[in-house]
């Protein structure tokens, strides 16, 4: 008895999440709504009747080929930061179904989300909610990631296009029902025994991203402090082969609510910041589909520095006495998030970054004497890289 | 005589930049803007500088700072009325004056970030510094290391251990027959126990 509340304790926060859609039925692979068959993972329950709450999008569905086709949305909460942080491996979280449309003859859809379907622990401080979209006709299905607002933000929820294809073959999980899938050690095991559709993370990846430089001259030292609290939408992709291949599959989002400072040094360096992405693999039932979701976890707060051989031969530089020397940028124009999204050798495609890294960056420079502040490509209180010279 | 003409320029503008902002505040007629969101810029987007000098180091009483002042459009010129810091911090420093300059940037002919001495040296600062009240900005902002370029000097002296200086800066001009003042985020600071923050690193 001890062990199962202890069990129930730690399983809380992902408990609380799947109660919100387990209250009534269960789900069960194969399922259709009044119309027609339904794809895995989508709850047919809540497409009983249509979707009142936030608007949290609009887009158009085509076939592989690209052409417009008629049939229905569905819209799927996935957790964001906070709760992919408390994650443990070997528990499933659900993917609840809160919201639906049917597209027009021209494929266009535009969907509500309802915010009580959502999980509390899903909804960053932001208001801000990652999505994924599925789209369905009655031969094909696919799928599209995103992240919207819930709140005084929804009305931006429009910005984005949110088009994509059904371009696989509809899964209503009947081989599910037919196979009993083995699972590796690595799996997340059904051990809440709730038998509906929902994600468990199988592997990380940490990726490193390079948010600046220091180039001290002599016994001068650089140093860099690093803070951050805004979004960063990275892209984020999909197999349904088993994790054998991957295509880009929409976006998410995960804010990047990091700090730290760099110690000071006179060594030439690459100021790292790094962001974890996460492996997940869809399970219905308590069984393990072929369905994999690789999207990014949440920055892990890692940091490190790298040393650097040849000084650059910037121009731009303007006379300074000995002392300290601080810049600081907040627009991150000059630094993209773009390297953080190198994960080809992880899935076979790299993502994209949808939005800079939108960060606060303090770079610090001691001058022992009189010397020179250089800029890469403009005076050093703009430039996206600085050295000291004499 | 250049030195002289420099500190006496420096003690004119900060009686007519008290004199502007105190206007200001009765008439209520000055708008207020950030650095890239009025006709009068510095970097022209957001963002920060501080400059601490170290005394300890250097070997000098006097600093001389340049801050880029520039124009969004040289169809709107700017006319500097007063400068004046946003904020201080510590009592171990003095202005001791106040100039601007414009010039065509050569390897030879630099902007600054801070030079030891003001009036500053003559190897550095090679120019005439004009005085602030009347001066127009016509030059445009641009990234371009050779496009003229004007520059604000502000001379700082220590007068104690506890160092400190400006927080930021504050530009009253007119433009387009409106007033305005330019708040640059631009710290010109002395190192001392008023900015623990600085000067030693972490």
């Amino acid at each position: 008895m001890r062990s199962r509340r202890a069990r129930a304790g730690r399983f809380g926060v992902t408990l609380i999440a799947i109660a919100a859609i387990a209250g009534g039925a269960p789900l069960s692979a194969g399922a259709t709504s009044a119309g027609g068959a339904v794809p895995l993972g989508v709850d047919a329950r809540v497409l009983a009747a249509p979707t009142h709450g936030v608007h949290i999008g609009k887009g158009q569905l085509s076939d592989a080929a690209g052409r417009a086709v008629n049939g229905r949305v569905a819209i799927l909460a996935w957790p964001g930061e906070t709760f992919l942080r408390s994650l443990r491996d070997g528990v499933v979280f659900a993917t609840p179904t809160v919201g639906w449309a049917r597209t027009a003859a021209d494929g266009r859809w535009s969907a509500d989300a309802n915010p009580t379907l959502i999980p509390r622990e899903y909804v960053e401080p932001d208001g801000k909610v990652n999505f994924v979209a599925i789209g369905w006709t009655s031969m094909a299905q696919g799928r599209w990631d995103f992240s919207a607002w819930l709140g005084a933000n929804a009305s931006r929820n429009d910005a984005t296009d949110l088009s994509f294809s059904a371009n696989g073959k509809l899964d209503t999980g009947a081989a599910l029902l037919r196979t009993s899938v083995r699972s590796t050690q690595r799996d997340p095991s059904p051990e809440l025994g709730i038998p509906i559709c929902g994600y468990g993370r199988v592997g990380t990846y940490q990726v490193w991203s390079i948010v600046n430089e220091s180039w001290p001259y002599g016994s001068d030292k650089g140093w860099l402090h690093h803070e951050s609290s805004h979004s960063v939408t990275v892209g984020s992709a999909m197999s349904t082969d088993g994790g054998l291949h991957f295509s880009v599959s929409g976006s998410s989002t995960t804010t990047a609510g990091v700090s730290f400072t760099y110690a000071k040094s006179i060594a030439y360096r690459d100021f790292r910041v790094g962001m974890q992405y996460g492996k997940f693999r869809q399970y219905c039932g308590g069984q393990p589909t072929n369905t994999y979701s690789f999207r990014v976890d949440f920055p892990n707060g890692g940091y490190d520095d790298v040393g650097r051989s040849g000084v650059p031969n910037w121009t731009y530089c303007l006379t300074v006495s000995a002392g300290e020397w601080v810049r600081n940028r907040t627009d991150g124009s000059a630094w993209s998030f773009s390297a953080g999204t190198k994960v080809a050798g992880v899935i076979g495609i790299d993502l994209s970054s949808s939005t800079n890294y939108s960060t606060t960056l303090d770079l610090h420079y001691e001058l022992v004497a009189k010397g020179l502040v250089c800029g890469s490509n403009a005076v050093p209180s703009i430039a996206a890289k600085v050295k000291t010279s004499r | 005589m250049i030195h002289r003409r420099i500190v006496l320029a420096g003690t004119g503008a900060a009686g007519v930049a008290a004199l502007v902002l105190a206007l200001s505040v009765v008439l209520g007629s000055t708008t207020r803007h950030g650095d890239g969101q009025g006709p009068l810029a510095s970097l022209n987007e957001s963002g920060s500088e501080s400059m601490a000098v170290d005394p300890t180091r250097t070997g000098a009483t006097s600093w001389t700072y340049g801050i880029r002042l520039c124009v969004q459009s040289s169809d709107v010129p700017a006319v500097v009325e007063g400068v004046a810091p946003t904020a201080t911090v510590g009592d171990g420093f003095r202005m001791v004056g106040l100039g601007l300059r414009e010039f065509d940037p050569s390897a030879d002919h630099a902007p600054i970030i801070s030079v030891d001495g003001y009036p500053p040296p003559r190897r550095d600062v090679p120019d005439t510094p004009a005085s602030v009240p009347g001066f127009v900005v016509r030059t445009p902002c641009a990234l371009d290391p050779t496009a003229r370029y004007t520059e604000l000097l502000v001379g700082l002296e220590r007068i104690g251990a506890a160092g400190g200086g400006w927080r930021g800066l504050d530009v009253t001009y007119t433009a387009d027959g409106r007033r305005y003042v330019l708040a640059i985020e631009h710290d010109l600071l002395i190192c001392g126990p008023a900015i623990p923050e600085f000067c030693h690193g972490p």
